[in-house]
């Protein structure tokens, strides 16, 4: 498909479901109350400029507009349909809105997935009548959508929100109309709502790219449960960061969650790292609660992207700007150094006792005027990015005349967001008002204001980061790996040997120590004269899998009697602990150097793929925890992050005069076991535990290696 | 007796390792090769009951599949009991033996071949003077011991069964092994047939472990279980080769949900997370404990993916006990493992050696 073609597209489908030029109500009532009835009041309610056509067999007019006894007997284009009909009919719905050439429907009625086996059989069926007339589907089991710039109200949710530049896309219809209600007490302006409902066509994803090309959205917000399509989401989300903001808030991420999500959505949610790991290579941003949600869309959508991390902070009280300085310091935000210049100006017109380092203390008695006089100069000083600014009510404080100076300093430096911190109740309410509505992202306490700064911050570094898209190739023994999973399969297994499993890491480049699989003794003594001693022998069972605690596991074996006699020990105590366990015999492997232990391993994600694992091995790896994580495929910049992120890092680097040790051989590692499992989608599962790293430019072994297909 | 050739399967060990699907193999194809194979057992259990009449299962899978037209108590004169140490008087005992060898030269009559399959090992029945090891000079036939290894016990096992039959006067054909794992079938090779046959023992076949026929369906289990099946019926002969309990995290459930291909999960009904994360792996079965009724969407997500779902009302420790030590049976109508039974033999037996040897090459 040519890039023309799919932008244009693209653009049909957007309007057809933001800006269409008419709308067809099917199931439109003439009974107040009724879903199908509101959607047509609130059609005409909201100002919609288009044709709306009513849609029931029985009704000749509905809220006064004539009223079609079906879709057929609509002579005009429809461009949009919302269907609110009983569930048994949709499907029959659907087959006329596609005959009539209807390019975008909006299913609200329930009764498909959510219910059970018959529901989903229903949402088969009208996916495919969709599909067949090239019609994209919304829903069903939806609230519908709203856009405030068309303007378009094809939802059942009375309240249309007034204009602003978040667009709002939610996996929970019930959230919509919570969000909307809250919206409208708080002044908090939308492009779009988007109610996802069942997701059987256009999901999360799909709106997302629509919603780039809006341009009336300045921030996308979404609430998800679950992703539908990881590997595409992994494809479009980046465009769409890279265009505007899109901040996430993922539920179900706890066990407990996991659990109620399940049984809410019938489906899997994903494991927690993974989504931590498709958001940070798609620089999504991630909310952790849904106030963070919309604290991060309100501040999005009124204020620009700072140029860096340095923040000052003007208060009149020293105790909320030292918990803001603390906030910074935890978010990694730089307290801004203060130019000579910038120190200068603060001490001339300052108060003596006021403080003109940040965080600057403009003091109790600070008027509104003082206030103005701080920002400004602050705001001026080109070392600053951002500034928060923190009123606690005092005798002479002036809040709203305050409010009013932020307000107008904030045209002033369009390039620097200003986040306003106003404590208090009573005393501040009506200044807070002032704020919002000039929008200035207004909170009762600093470690909100900062929190939310540090995440307008991120999403500038993210822009800024230049994306290596290059992922290395190396060059492999494919063909080796294949005949060795294909033999695998063919025996209907899926754990491989260890013997197998090093075969395939060796056949992509990751050096193994000589080993051999043997039989009976005789087999163990001849295998151990041609690897050389010392040797370690390890038993080989799909039964076993702690092989070092049934005395399975014999190390550096100096000669042929020892070999004998460790042989004989294995399988006694394998007889012994574990006697109805298929004994495939002894490994017999040669003794390497010890090195620092490190684990490189993958899972596959059931939504995003590989996700590949770094961290610190040995004994401590369960108490540690000290892993981290990408998606495959790799860059080698993402690969060297993986390995500079842990705490473990620094040991690898050496300390106390201790050597480094071999980073662009663990690298390398990495990589190539990205290009692994990009390369053989049955591969599961990797786990490379120990892998020996030795001082820089020796190179690393892969002890222990398994490999799970499926 | 009668001159009809014959072969005697009899356990080397104990008694479930695949007689009779080795029976049914050899009789299928010999018959393809176009003799006319008959079968006996001499000596059969109480398993089951048609209008009353006591009946031992395999005699009837036998009578079936190779379309016999001899009545089931002349294919097995004998049905042992429970109890069968109790079942004759001093008297009946002594007619037995007769009432054995009527029966067999009647069945044997006109036939080419006749495969007769014994009860277990071959000392099972000595009380009754019906033992496999007497028997089979009685009727003239070979004994061919069905061994299976994991161990080099298994050797001795095999010899001194070979010594005692010998003395008793008995031919004994040798040996075939089934269920033999790769890449264990190496030392197999390499070590025990070398062994065996220096001691004069023939080995005439290694057949590979076949879950086709061991795995049970989970229709087997459902009924095992007095399960109530609520979901993907059409999938109710998928095979179940392992048992996984599911009681962690889900995404721990995944992990070890992914290694064990062709599983049945059991868990609560009340962990939608654990039946979601088995449903995304290879499984054939989702047993739910305690009567707790799965929500409507994992049905939906089973059904799609054709994973039958099993509610039983037992705890999961019950339900493990249960299942655990359940094998496929070969049933009159079971297409598949009937199939898998003659694929068997004729890929894995020496039958053409056992056919001349049999003097019917």
């Amino acid at each position: 498909m040519d890039q023309g073609g799919r932008s244009e597209r693209l653009a049909d489908i957007g309007k057809a479901f933001f800006s269409p030029s008419s709308v067809a109500v099917i199931g439109a009532s003439r009974s107040e109350g009724a879903v199908g009835h509101e959607i047509v009041r609130n059609l005409k309610n909201c100002g919609y400029t288009g044709k709306i056509f009513p849609i029931n067999p029985k009704a000749e007019k509905i809220l006064g507009l004539k009223c079609y006894h079906s879709l057929l007997d609509v002579e005009d284009n429809v461009e949009l349909g919302i269907v609110a009909v009983p569930a048994e009919i949709v499907a029959e719905v659907a087959e006329d809105a596609g005959k009539r050439g209807v390019k975008g429907l909006i299913v609200i009625s329930a009764g498909f997935k959510e219910i059970g086996i018959e529901g989903m059989e229903r949402e088969a069926d009208l996916l495919k009548i969709c599909k067949r007339y090239n019609m994209r589907l919304l829903g069903p089991n939806c609230l519908g959508l709203i856009n405030t710039y068309t303007p378009l109200n094809a939802s059942f949710a009375p309240k249309m929100p007034s204009r602003g530049g978040i667009a709002f896309i939610s996996q929970s219809g019930a959230l919509c109309t919570a969000i909307l209600d809250w919206a409208a007490e708080e002044e908090v302006g939308f492009s779009n709502i988007i109610s996802l409902g069942n997701m059987a066509d256009m999901d999360e994803t799909d709106f997302m790219e629509l919603l780039a090309e809006d341009p009336m959205t300045k921030v996308i917000l979404i609430y998800l449960e679950g992703i539908k399509d990881g590997r595409r989401f992994l494809e479009i989300s980046p465009k769409v960061t890279r265009k505007k903001p899109v901040v996430i808030l993922k539920s179900g991420v706890s066990d407990a969650g996991a659990r109620a999500a399940a049984s809410h959505t019938g489906s899997i949610a994903g494991s927690g790292v993974a989504y931590d790991a498709a958001f940070r290579k798609c620089g999504v941003l991630r909310a952790k609660s849904i106030e963070e949600l919309f604290n991060l869309g309100i501040a999005f959508s009124s204020q620009p992207i700072p140029k860096g991390r340095s923040v000052v902070i003007i208060t009149n009280a020293g105790g909320p700007s030292i918990v803001a300085a603390d906030a910074c310091s935890q978010h990694n935000l730089k307290m801004a150094w203060l130019s000579p210049g910038t120190i200068d100006s603060l001490r001339q017109g300052l108060p003596e006792e006021a403080s003109w380092t940040n965080p600057v203390d403009i003091l109790g008695d600070a008027l509104a005027d003082r206030y103005k006089f701080a920002l400004e100069t602050v705001l001026s000083d080109r070392f600053v990015d951002s500034a928060v600014v923190i009123l606690t009510p005092q005798a002479m404080t002036q809040p709203i005349e305050t409010a009013k100076q932020i307000v107008t300093i904030k045209s002033k430096f369009p390039e620097k967001p200003i986040l306003a911190v106003f404590m208090g109740g009573e005393r501040v309410r009506e200044a807070i008002k002032i704020l919002k509505k000039a929008g200035i992202p207004v909170y009762p306490h600093p470690e909100k204001a900062v929190s939310t700064l540090s995440g307008i911050i991120e999403y500038g570094e993210i822009l800024n980061r230049r994306i290596d898209e290059s992922f290395p190739t190396f060059d492999v023994d494919r063909e080796s790996v294949r005949r060795i999973i294909e033999r695998v399969k063919r025996e209907r297994r899926v754990n491989l040997l260890s013997v197998e499993a090093r075969q395939i890491v060796q056949a992509y480049g990751i050096p193994v120590p000589p080993s051999e699989l043997a039989q009976d003794v005789r087999q163990a003594v001849e295998a151990a004269n041609r690897i050389g001693y010392p040797l370690a022998m390890k038993i080989v069972s799909p039964q076993i899998l702690h092989k070092t605690d049934i005395g399975g596991v014999k190390l550096n074996l100096k000669s042929e009697e020892e070999v004998v006699k460790a042989f004989n020990e294995i399988m006694r105590n394998a007889n012994l602990f574990m006697p109805e366990a298929r004994i495939f015999g002894v490994e017999v492997q040669k003794m390497v150097p010890v090195g620092r232990e490190v684990i490189v391993g993958m899972n596959r994600d059931i939504q995003f793929g590989p996700l590949i694992m770094f961290g610190l091995g040995g004994i401590y790896v369960n108490i540690l925890k000290d892993v981290s994580f990408r998606l495959a495929p790799i860059s080698t910049q993402e690969a060297y992050e993986m390995i500079t992120e842990t705490k473990s890092y620094a040991l690898l680097r050496g300390v106390r005069g201790e050597k480094s040790a071999d980073i662009n051989a663990i690298t390398d590692t990495i990589l190539r076991i990205s290009q692994l499992s990009m390369d053989f989608k049955e591969i599961a599962e990797i786990d490379i535990n120990p892998l020996f790293v030795y001082e820089d430019n020796k190179g690393v072994l892969a002890l222990d290696v398994k490999i799970t297909i499926m | 007796m009668s001159d009809v050739p014959s072969l005697y399967v009899v356990s080397a060990t104990r008694q479930s390792i695949g007689k009779t699907a080795l029976c049914l193999g050899l009789a299928l194809k010999f018959m393809e090769e176009g003799f006319n194979v008959g079968y006996f057992k001499p000596l059969g259990w109480h398993t089951a009951s048609i209008n009353e009449e006591p009946i031992d299962e395999d005699t009837l899978l036998m009578k079936e599949t190779l379309n016999l037209e001899e009545p089931l108590n002349l294919i097995t004169p004998i049905l042992l009991e429970y109890h069968y140490l109790d079942q004759y008087s001093k008297e009946e005992e002594g007619r037995l033996l007769d009432k054995v060898t009527e029966a067999y030269r009647k069945v044997a009559e006109s036939k080419d071949l006749m495969i007769i399959e014994a009860l277990h090992e071959p000392c099972l029945g000595v009380s009754l003077n019906l033992s496999a090891a007497n028997l089979a000079s009685i009727l003239n036939s070979n004994l061919l011991l069905l061994s299976t290894t994991y161990q080099d016990t298994a050797v001795d096992e095999i010899l001194f069964e070979h010594i005692c039959i010998t003395k008793m006067g008995t031919k004994c054909t040798g040996v075939i092994f089934n269920r033999v794992q790769s890449p264990i079938d190496n030392r197999v090779r390499k070590v025990i047939i070398p062994t065996l046959e220096k001691n004069g023992i023939k080995v005439w076949g290694l057949m590979p472990e076949s879950t086709t026929l061991t795995a049970p369906t989970v229709k087997e289990i459902a009924e095992s279980l007095n399960g109530e099946i609520i979901c993907g019926e059409k999938n109710l002969s998928n095979m179940v080769e392992r048992y996984l309990i599911g009681a962690m995290t889900q995404e721990s459930a995944i992990r070890y949900f992914r290694r064990a291909p062709r599983k049945a999960v059991i868990t609560g009904g009340d962990r939608p997370d654990i039946a979601l994360a088995a449903l995304e792996t290879d499984t054939s079965a989702l047993i739910l404990t305690g009567n707790l009724h799965p929500d409507v969407r994992v049905i939906a997500k089973a059904e799609k993916k054709g994973v039958p779902i099993i509610l039983v009302p037992y705890d999961t420790y019950t339900t493990v006990d249960r299942v655990k030590d359940l094998t496929g049976k070969i049933g009159v109508s079971d297409k598949k493992r009937i199939n898998e039974a003659k694929r068997l033999v004729s890929e894995y037996v020496d039958w053409k050696g056992l056919l001349r040897h049999l003097g019917r090459a």
